[in-house]
Formats: C-alpha cells, structure tokens, sequence
C-alpha cells in the first residue's frame, strides 16, 4: 500500500510542474500590491512589459523603438527567462530568435489592438486578481500578431517565380 | 527597464510558483489518480481502442474532477476564445484531435506529463498551445 502511494506522489509530482508550467508563467504579471503601472516616460527605457506595451499603443511611431528594447532586454536575459523557450516554441520560433520573435509580437500585439488597453493593464493586476482568463487572451494575442507579421513578411518578399523575369 | 523591478519580477516568479506547488501537495494523492487517468486515456487514444466522442468525455471527466484545473480552465477559455464553461470540453477536443490526426503524438504528451527535463518540457508547453490553436480555429 505504501509502496503503491509513494509511486502515486512520485508520478504526482511529475505531473505538477508539467500541469501548472502553464500557470506559472502568469507570474510575469505585475507585482502586488500596485495598482497602476510605474511609467518611465521613456519607450527605449521601459520600467516594464506593460509599460512598453502601453507605450507603444499609445504613440504608434515609438513601435521599432519599442521593439529593440524588448529585444534588449530578452538577449540580457531580463524578460520572462526561462518561460520564453515556451512562448518561442508557441510563436514557432528557433530558440536563437526567441526574444525577437516575442518582442516583435508583443509590440505588434499592442499597436494593433489584439491587446487592448483594458488588457494590459488588467495583465498587469492578474496575478493579484487570480485573472488566469487575461492572461490566456495575452498567449492568443501574441499568437495571432505573430501570424500576422509571418504573413505580412511572406506577403512583402517578392516571388523567386514572380514575374520578375527569372521565369525566362 | 530597471533591475530593481526586475529583480521584483523573478522574486514574485518564484514565490508565485512555490505557492502553487505547495497547495498542490496537499492532494497530491488524489492528483495521483489524475495522473494515471490521464496516461491511461491517451495510451487508449494511441492504441485506438476508444472512440474519439467518448474519449473527449473522458478527459472532459478528468479534469472536471480536479479542483486544482480551474486555474488552467480559465487560461484555455482565454486562450481559446471560448466560455470557461467550454473551455475543457473545447481544450478536449482539440488534444484528442491532435492525437488522432498524429498532429502531436501520444510520446510528445507523456513526456509533457512524465518528463523530467525542464527545457523539453518547455517546448513542448508552447508546441501544444500552438497546435491547440491551430486545430480549435480549424475546426471552430
């Protein structure tokens, strides 16, 4: 019986990080206790992610700048470590190109709106409110802006069979 | 952005992530049974020995049975799109599909439930949300 329980908790405990990976990388919601979201003033200079987005949603035309700093900071290992193998592997992104391809959607995310103001500052005050519903849209908005941005990509590289003459 | 947040940030992480495991353990004999359901229900899905309606119902029943899966209800509804009173049986329906197209294989999903290599299992995390995705869009 006992022998039949510790293999029951062992494989338990396998199960919980791989159930709850997902969970946990709501964590990256904002710290408790502050309801509004510290703003630098400065988009190449983001206190955070949410000031970033906020940034960039607001003023359209800081988009690139925005982007390089998330980039920045992903390669200094400062965003969301070791949960964006899970978001690069979500965007189908190779692991070298993690922080870009997740900075690129999150900015994309933003400006185009798939991430409302209401949500990032909700994103913001997930964690606090056991909002797990907020942090679930922000997965699928990541996901659909960066679909978005693949296909834009596609759309803008010319055709090697294009009428571009190569076909002669 | 400043280290100080982000140092905040990682404290925040870690605490968050500790307190979920540690209201886990406190059933973890029960989430034990989980378990063995959910292995036990894909190995019949791999071996075609359960009919795709019925297996769907299954899974819907496991981790309706499952306090603990609330949490996870909700981020699929989000991330779906859908009700969170749909969200396991859309989130069920979606996996056994995948399964039964070969899309994501019965190895890929036990190693995301037995493995014990973090980064793999990473992967796999974000491989699963994208075909989840992809497949519920498809069919929705």
């Amino acid at each position: 019986m006992s022998g039949n329980r510790s293999q029951r908790t062992r494989r338990s405990r396998r199960w919980i990080p791989a159930a709850l990976l997902l969970l946990s990388l709501a964590a990256c919601a904002g710290p408790q206790g502050k309801r509004e979201i510290p703003r630098s003033g400065d988009v190449s200079r983001p206190t955070n992610l949410y000031d970033l987005m906020l940034s960039v949603q607001e003023t359209p035309a800081y988009r690139e700048t925005g982007a390089k700093a998330c980039i920045r900071q992903a390669k200094a290992g400062n965003v969301l470590k070791e949960f964006l193998p899970v978001i690069a592997a979500m965007l189908d992104a190779p692991p070298e190109k993690a922080g870009k391809t997740f900075c690129r959607a999150l900015v994309e995310a933003a400006v185009a709106g798939d991430f409302s103001e209401a949500d990032i500052r909700a994103m913001y005050l997930a964690r606090q409110q056991r909002d797990f519903r907020t942090f679930g849209r922000f997965l699928r908005a990541l996901l659909v802006a960066n679909e978005r941005l693949g296909a834009q990509q596609a759309a803008a590289t010319p055709s090697l069979t294009g009428s571009a003459g190569l076909r002669n | 952005m400043g280290q100080r947040n982000l140092r905040s940030t990682a404290v925040a992480l870690a605490l968050w992530s500790c307190s979920i495991t540690a209201a886990a353990s406190a059933e973890q004999i029960a989430e034990a049974t989980f378990d063995d359901k959910m292995l036990a229900l894909i190995a019949a899905v791999d071996s075609g020995s359960i009919e795709t309606g019925d297996a769907v119902t299954q899974c819907v029943g496991n981790f309706a049975a499952e306090s603990k899966t609330e949490k996870l209800r909700d981020v699929i509804a989000g991330f779906l799109g859908v009700p969170r009173e749909a969200a396991f049986e859309t989130g069920c329906g979606a996996v056994i599909r995948l399964l039964d197209t070969g899309e994501f294989s019965a190895d890929d999903l036990r190693q995301l439930i037995e493995g014990k290599n973090a980064r793999s299992k990473a992967v796999l995390s974000g491989q699963l949300l994208r075909a989840l995705y992809f497949k519920h869009e498809a069919g929705a």
